[in-house]
């Protein structure tokens, strides 16, 4: 499996429906890590097409980054981090939208997170510290590598497994606190 | 919510604008050179067959792109980064203008200064969104948009702008420190991007005042190469207290110079200069200097 690259490659050579493919495997969990980060559904959804749009205008450049996975992550997480850097007061939803949007991201979260249990870690995480939630999403749900997760948080190796056994626990005590007995 | 193959199809048209844009600013720009090549040509012949004196030989300077000169360089790879509110179809396409002196409009923007006295909740949530549409209307859309300020009754005071500011360096060994500061009715805020995700608040990881430093050390620690250290600029506390006491208050007296101070370890230093006006609508004028 070549996460994604042969995909990337193909569109880059002409072939638009390597595209759909591409946005058919990445899209959900890059979005829900994306939400992880601005906590705004529709925001993710927006910053989610903008990171395909940057990685296919931009180009590949050899960054060392491992993986196009890793790379796509990298590029969302730091348009994430941008767009919070510019809406310190998050985006203006008008009342009436605000049902509506809420009713698809629990939709989104229900096809996304399927089984119960994974969409039960999911909610414990909406109440841990954000730095952790990042970690724990990247590990648990897109299976990423403690040396991937680094390159995306731009973290050591050392301090990525610091935040990641932090997280591991915090989620642990929350999960009993809601009285869901799960080993993660 | 969009499906996988809408979302596609924007992306494919996306791509396409942007592609095309650059074909024509490509396009655009070879015209330019080649005019400014003949032009050069003519003046060379002309010069020559006056002075019946053999034309100098080209320097290799001669190859350099417009955005470049000769002008002397900043040594220690430092550079004063601002998006240009003029460029809109590529968000991050980041001018860097340290070659460059009397740059005008790298910032547009706009002060609002409003009375809410008996305004809904609603539509005092709804100013910052506004103010964005109202910075689209005059300078297009552009993903470097930022709205900052706050709605306190009975005024609310926002600064929107089209571009952004850091300062950035690939060798963060070589400096001492980094020092911004206002001369007049501002203050700027830096902001430490490590700290977002360690605080439930990140507007508590800003250092703000009519003048902040940052050490190398510090720099090296919280800030990379890629996105250097942002900063922003809002009305100071006493500017806000003349504003709120006073909502119509003329916004065309309100200017400010940030400058920017980068210091080396080897004891020399480098400045750049933005200043900031408005008009009477809080329309921003802004120019960069480089000295």
């Amino acid at each position: 499996m070549d996460n994604g690259a042969s995909s990337y490659r193909r569109f880059l050579n002409g072939d638009e429906t390597a595209l759909i493919e591409l946005v058919k495997e990445y899209r959900p969990g890059l979005q829900a890590y994306i939400n992880s980060i601005v906590k705004n559904f529709a925001v993710a959804e927006d910053i989610t097409e903008e990171t395909f749009v940057k990685i296919l205008v931009k180009k590949p450049k050899d960054k060392g980054i491992s993986s196009f996975k890793t790379w796509l992550y990298t590029i969302g997480r730091n348009l994430a981090i941008d767009w919070l850097r510019r809406n310190p007061y998050g985006r203006y939803i008008p009342f009436e939208k605000l049902e509506n949007l809420q009713n698809e991201e629990q939709r989104f979260e229900e096809q996304y997170f399927r089984e119960e249990r994974k969409l039960a870690v999911h909610r414990a995480l909406e109440s841990i510290n954000p730095d952790y939630r990042q970690v724990l999403i990247l590990s648990y749900f897109e299976e990423f590598s403690v040396e991937e997760i680094s390159k995306i948080i731009k973290k050591t190796k050392r301090n990525t497994s610091v935040i990641l056994h932090r997280a591991k626990k915090a989620l642990k005590t929350q999960l009993e606190k809601e009285n869901f007995n799960y080993e993660i | 919510m969009k499906s996988d193959k809408t979302m596609a199809e924007d992306i494919l048209e996306r791509v396409s604008v942007i592609e095309t844009k650059k074909a024509h600013r490509k396009k655009t720009f070879y015209k330019a050179t080649a005019s400014l090549g003949a032009f050069a040509l003519i003046l060379v012949a002309a010069f020559t067959f006056l002075n019946n004196t053999p034309a100098p030989l080209p320097s290799s300077d001669e190859s350099l792109s417009p955005i470049e000169t000769t002008a002397p360089a900043i040594r220690k790879g430092f550079s004063f980064v601002v998006a240009n509110a003029a460029e809109t179809d590529e968000n991050y396409e980041v001018w860097s203008f340290r070659h460059e002196s009397n740059m005008a409009l790298p910032l547009g923007g706009i002060l609002l200064v409003k009375d809410i006295t008996g305004m809904s909740s609603d539509s005092i949530s709804r100013i910052p969104h506004e103010l964005h549409l109202r910075l689209e209307e005059i300078y297009g859309e552009n993903d470097t948009f930022s709205v900052r300020g706050n709605s306190a009754p009975p005024t609310a005071i926002y600064f929107g702008t089209i571009g952004k500011m850091a300062v950035k360096t690939e060798d963060a060994s070589a400096l001492q420190s980094i020092e911004i500061s206002c001369s007049d009715t501002g203050k700027v805020t830096i902001q430490d991007i490590s700290s977002i995700f360690n605080s439930d608040d990140f507007l508590e990881s800003f250092n703000q005042g009519k003048y902040v430093s940052v050490s190398g050390e510090e720099y090296a620690k919280r800030y990379d190469n890629e996105e250097g250290m942002y900063f922003y600029w809002l009305p100071s506390e006493e500017t806000e207290a003349l504003l709120i006491a006073e909502p119509q208050t003329d916004l065309s007296t309100i200017t400010d110079t940030i400058t920017v101070k980068v210091n080396y370890t080897d004891g020399t230093s480098e400045q750049f200069t933005l200043t900031l006006s408005f008009d009477d609508e809080g329309i921003l004028t802004s120019t960069y200097n480089y000295n």
